[in-house]
């Protein structure tokens, strides 16, 4: 039995390390590339005699990678806190009262998901210039939010639809109103389901390339994103500061995964498969 | 009685509707009146940077009918979506399978799998250039250890659909896998026990408890992959650009160029309004389906 | 049913919960910390306050009157990155300096550049100043200033007049250069062939072969940008339509009358590059951030591409060999020819709300001084007459070819506008196979005569 479970755990392993070689190739290549000098032809897997770490040292300067970071950071933190709490609280009724009227309503965030953002790009635009959000940090941070509702939303009536519905309606005999139900019952149990929320919308915004594209156009309020991809422009042909740059972008999001991926599961657990 | 249920219902109604307000107004205000507006601008034949444009009424659509690149990125999107959404199931709860299971590498392999999906996604599509690239491709290095001569990955148009299809899933099954793997912890030992105990193999545990049980990650999922696949742009766009040609264009990227580089916005809005109603007849359609399913086992 | 499952959560959530609340407890407060630190981090990098406004009057141009001091801010957008976008930061910088009341946010964007200025064009939000990158007058037109009146216009250099100037003799840019665009060439590669820089299509034909034979890409063509095979039809056809012609095609171009059958000869060399196996194999998905090392690294022969791709050669190795040569005609007694046109330039938008700063920086960077550093950075001759510029490395070439006409490029000035798209969209049909010459002329005549009747 133990030569069993033995066996198979080295079975298991092998075939994870072939997974892993085959996930991880392209981050091999990335950094293969990022530490090469910029005339080195040679194959994409074989590292370098010399690692050459000037090229994040360019990436860092003319990226402005600090800066950036520091920027995106402040949109994902508002933008997140927004989703989640106009999401839960979206999410109440949604869950609680099937009516017509709530279906409908789902209904129509769902769609928000699937609208393709290059359709509303440009009456947005307009929309933005009129109420003068170009340029600020309002203006994107509400735009995130708006788009990225739809998955909270989604996840929340999802997680909320398996508490009990007995807890409600006792507290509703008790005399509670339907909100001190939402703030004192429901809110505290939204824990685990929040971390997978915020993993997921918050990668969503840090990523977002079209919006702040057009939105953040002042050099100071570039985001990472827009740093690196001017990176792989017309104007910029250095291929090795550019694959410096994505490894160094990518940086901040791994270390958020690592510290939330337990109850990422927990809360994708209790929202999505119940 | 009666009067109570009403009452009940109206004030149900109002904490509904004050609850759901600001997402709702958010809504309105940021999507719905853009794509009216998109809307209002198929009619027309803007080519999306004059003041000045005129109505030319279902001539837009009309051209929807005989176009021959919009009916390659309808194929394509079809692809992009289905294709993806498949392979990513297959993978994520063949990976979930395998991570539910104790081994060394587990925690490992669970982060490297996911970690693509935190790159953006026009990164993605740059980093796979790098590997599909002819010349000095990592995929033709590895051709060439074999002996192999180099292939042009992405010079054929079906090859391409095939690449970016690979490089999409590649990159999002982590999402999957997870939400599989949380599917999986969900369903409680005691059932495989009692199963072991009526002498059940481990397929026939597979086919008549882990699937079932499995069913509303499958759902989440698929919705999720779907709706990401059918709108593919970051990728397809800075791998291929659309080409060679026309031949990997998907809705999304069609759109793009068409609104940009062929000054074509009226055209491009219509493509887009299509595109909409089509990714949500397709999701409708797919929950629907799924969720009859779910019903059924019940 | 229920109450199980009710008791089993909250008991399950209960003996969590505690766990839990510490973990995120900590968690929540790093991340907080981080964003104030990085927050405070943003504020602090604020650029340097402009020096203090002074009443006296310093703009440097004697048209304004003395006592008004220019004061505002203006937005400035541009595309130029590298050594060039450095100068013009440098410019801009010297320009507040003489203009201490003046403001000026530079906003740089390469790809996307095009884009953002057609969002822009839409919701009729334009930088006060901006590049036109060549299409001042069929695309930006509509939101530009005219700058007829301008004190500097009359120093404007003639070959910029044809692709610049509508019919009535307005244009609506400041060119500081004039955009020289011939064939790219690597000169060690046609040393070892043995072969003289080809003069018509058939010496061109010819080197393609030897290149070939030897085992390099005759001609490098990066179809993943649907420019580059455009640019081989928008370069070749004044080779083939308008240099031993007599006006004709010209004419018959201007009035729609053109005969398009004469148009198959064009892409049928573009035809003749692919069929004959001197382009790249992956001449369809070739990306054009490895142009470059194609020729740095003496793989590649020719490419039909700017100037700007032999800066970035030498900023990789200063010491290869690559120059331009003018395109090749159809027989030894046509004069060959170099596209020539806009430049480096910059409109200014006619709704801005500070005409007169905007304005004065034009003025400021036609100054000839100016002009020079600009010409010096693109490698390009200047824009402006009667402004000696010395190029840097491109010198010797542009030194070569000076006595070679510049023609405007054609869509420019022959197609009606929106036809820079079909270009592209059937020569990359062509490289991909996916047409024939004939099928591709036949969507050019079809869009043309379109087009020309929208005009």
């Amino acid at each position: 039995m133990k030569r069993k479970k033995r066996l198979g755990r080295s079975f298991r392993n092998l075939i994870g390390f072939f997974i892993i070689l085959l996930h991880a190739a392209p981050f091999y290549v990335l950094i293969t590339t990022a530490v090469k000098a910029r005339g080195n032809y040679s194959s994409r897997w074989t590292l370098p005699k010399n690692f050459h770490w000037e090229n994040f040292m360019i990436a860092l300067q003319d990226g402005k990678l600090l800066r950036s970071m520091s920027v995106t950071l402040f949109i994902t933190a508002f933008s997140t806190l927004l989703i989640v709490s106009i999401g839960a609280f979206a999410a109440y009724p949604l869950a609680r009262f099937r009516s017509r009227m709530s279906k409908t309503v789902s209904l129509l965030m769902l769609g928000v998901m699937m609208v393709p953002p290059l359709s509303v790009l440009v009456p947005l635009y307009r929309l933005m210039v009129t109420i003068h959000g170009l340029n600020t940090y309002w203006g994107i941070i509400i735009l995130s939010a708006t788009y990225g509702l739809p998955v909270s939303v989604f996840m929340y009536s999802n997680f909320i639809a398996t508490i009990p519905r007995d807890l409600d309606d006792a507290a509703l005999i008790d005399g509670c109103s339907r909100y001190s139900i939402f703030f004192r019952i429901i809110l505290p149990s939204l824990k685990p389901v929040t971390s997978s929320v915020i993993i997921m919308t918050a990668i969503n915004v840090w990523n977002d390339y079209s919006f702040q594209l057009y939105i953040l156009q002042k050099p100071k309020m570039r985001t990472v994103t827009l740093m690196m991809t001017s990176f792989f422009g017309d104007g910029n042909t250095n291929m090795n500061a550019a694959a410096a740059a994505t490894i160094l972008s990518i940086i901040p999001l791994v270390l958020i995964y690592l510290a939330l991926s337990k109850y990422f599961v927990q809360g994708v657990i209790d929202s999505a498969v119940k | 009685m009666f009067t109570r249920r009403r009452t009940q219902k109206a004030t149900e109604n109002r904490v509904l509707w004050t609850m759901t307000s600001p997402a709702i107004i958010l809504m309105i205000v940021f999507v719905l009146m853009p794509l009216v507006i998109g809307l209002n601008i198929s009619f027309t034949n803007w080519n999306g940077y004059s003041q000045s444009y005129y109505y030319i009424g279902i001539e837009n659509y009309r051209r929807l009918v005989t176009d021959p690149m919009f009916q390659k990125a309808i194929i394509n999107t079809v692809v992009y979506g289905m294709g993806s959404t498949l392979l990513q199931t297959i993978l994520g709860v063949s990976y979930a399978l395998l991570l539910n299971q104790p081994f060394a590498l587990k925690n490992t392999m669970q982060t490297v799998v996911y970690l693509p999906a935190m790159l953006s996604s026009i990164l993605v599509g740059y980093v796979w250039c790098f590997m599909v690239e002819y010349s000095h491709g990592a995929i033709n290095d590895i051709a060439l250890l074999f002996g192999v001569s180099k292939v042009d990955w992405m010079g054929n148009g079906n090859r391409a659909v095939l690449m970016i299809t690979i490089a999409n899933t590649l990159t999002f099954c982590g999402k999957a896998m997870l939400i599989y793997l949380a599917g999986l912890k969900g369903i409680p030992q005691s059932y495989y026990e009692a199963a072991g105990i009526d002498g059940a193999s481990g397929f026939q545990c597979f086919r008549f408890i882990t699937l079932p049980n499995l069913l509303p990650a499958i759902t989440t999922s698929t919705i999720l992959n779907l709706i990401g696949g059918l709108k593919l742009f970051g990728v397809i766009q800075s791998m291929s650009g659309g080409g060679p040609g026309y031949a990997s264009h998907s809705l999304s990227t069609l759109i793009n160029t068409i609104y940009f580089s062929y000054q074509d916005a009226g055209y491009a809005s219509a493509i887009g309004i299509f595109t909409f109603l089509f990714i949500m007849s397709i999701s409708i359609v797919l929950q629907s389906y799924l969720n009859r399913k779910a019903e059924s086992n019940e | 049913m229920y109450d199980w499952k009710y008791l089993c959560y909250t008991k399950h959530y209960q003996e969590k919960e505690r766990g839990n609340k510490m973990k995120k407890k900590i968690i929540v407060a790093i991340l907080t910390a981080a964003m104030i630190i990085t927050t405070l981090a943003a504020c602090k990098k604020a650029d340097p306050p402009v020096a203090a406004p002074t009443t006296a009057a310093r703009s440097g141009e004697a048209e304004l009157p003395a006592e008004a001091a220019l004061q505002g801010d203006i937005v400035f957008a541009t595309m130029s990155t590298g050594a060039l976008g450095d100068i013009q930061a440098e410019m801009i910088a010297d320009f507040m300096k003489e203009n201490p009341g003046v403001k000026v946010e530079i906003q740089v964007n390469t790809t996307d550049y095009e884009s953002l200025m057609k969002a822009k064009m839409a919701a009729n939000d334009m930088p006060d100043v901006f590049m036109t990158h060549g299409w001042s007058l069929i695309r930006y037109s509509e939101y530009l200033l005219p700058l007829t009146g301008e004190p500097w216009a009359e120093t404007m250099a003639d070959t910029l007049k044809a692709s610049m100037c509508d019919e009535d003799g307005n244009f609506y840019a400041l060119s500081t250069t004039v955009d020289l665009t011939g064939v790219l060439v690597q000169m060690d590669i046609l040393k070892e062939l043995g072969m003289e820089m080809p003069v018509t299509v058939d010496n061109f034909l010819e080197c393609c072969e030897a290149a070939k034979n030897a085992g390099y890409d005759a001609v490098f063509m990066a179809g993943k940008d649907t420019r580059s095979p455009a640019y081989v039809l928008d370069l070749m056809a004044p080779s083939f339509l308008l240099n031993n012609d007599d006006g004709t095609n010209a004419s018959a171009l201007a009035d729609g009358s053109f005969d398009w059958d004469l148009w198959i000869p064009v892409v049928d060399f573009l035809q003749t590059l692919k069929d004959n196996g001197y382009m790249n194999i992956d001449c369809a998905t070739a990306d054009t951030i490895f142009q470059a090392e194609k020729l740095v690294n003496k793989e590649a022969l020719f490419i039909f591409q700017r100037n700007s791709v032999l800066s970035q050669c030498w900023e990789i190795s200063p010491e290869a060999n690559v120059g331009f040569i003018p395109f090749p005609v159809q027989s030894a007694e046509d004069s060959p020819y170099l596209a020539g046109g806009e430049g480096v330039a910059f409109g200014i938008w006619k709704d801005g709300k500070h005409l007169d700063i905007a304005r004065a920086l034009l003025e400021f960077l036609a100054r000839p001084e100016n002009v020079e550093k600009m010409c010096y950075a693109e490698g390009a001759p200047s824009g402006q007459k009667n402004v000696e510029v010395s190029l840097g490395k491109i010198d010797p070439w542009v030194e070569q070819w000076s006595d070679v006409k510049a023609l405007p490029w054609f869509d420019r000035v022959y197609l009606p506008s929106g036809m820079w798209a079909i270009l592209r969209d059937t020569g990359s049909a062509i490289i991909a196979g996916e047409a024939t010459p004939e099928e591709a002329t036949a969507i050019m005549k079809e869009n043309y005569l379109k087009l020309f009747s929208q005009q």
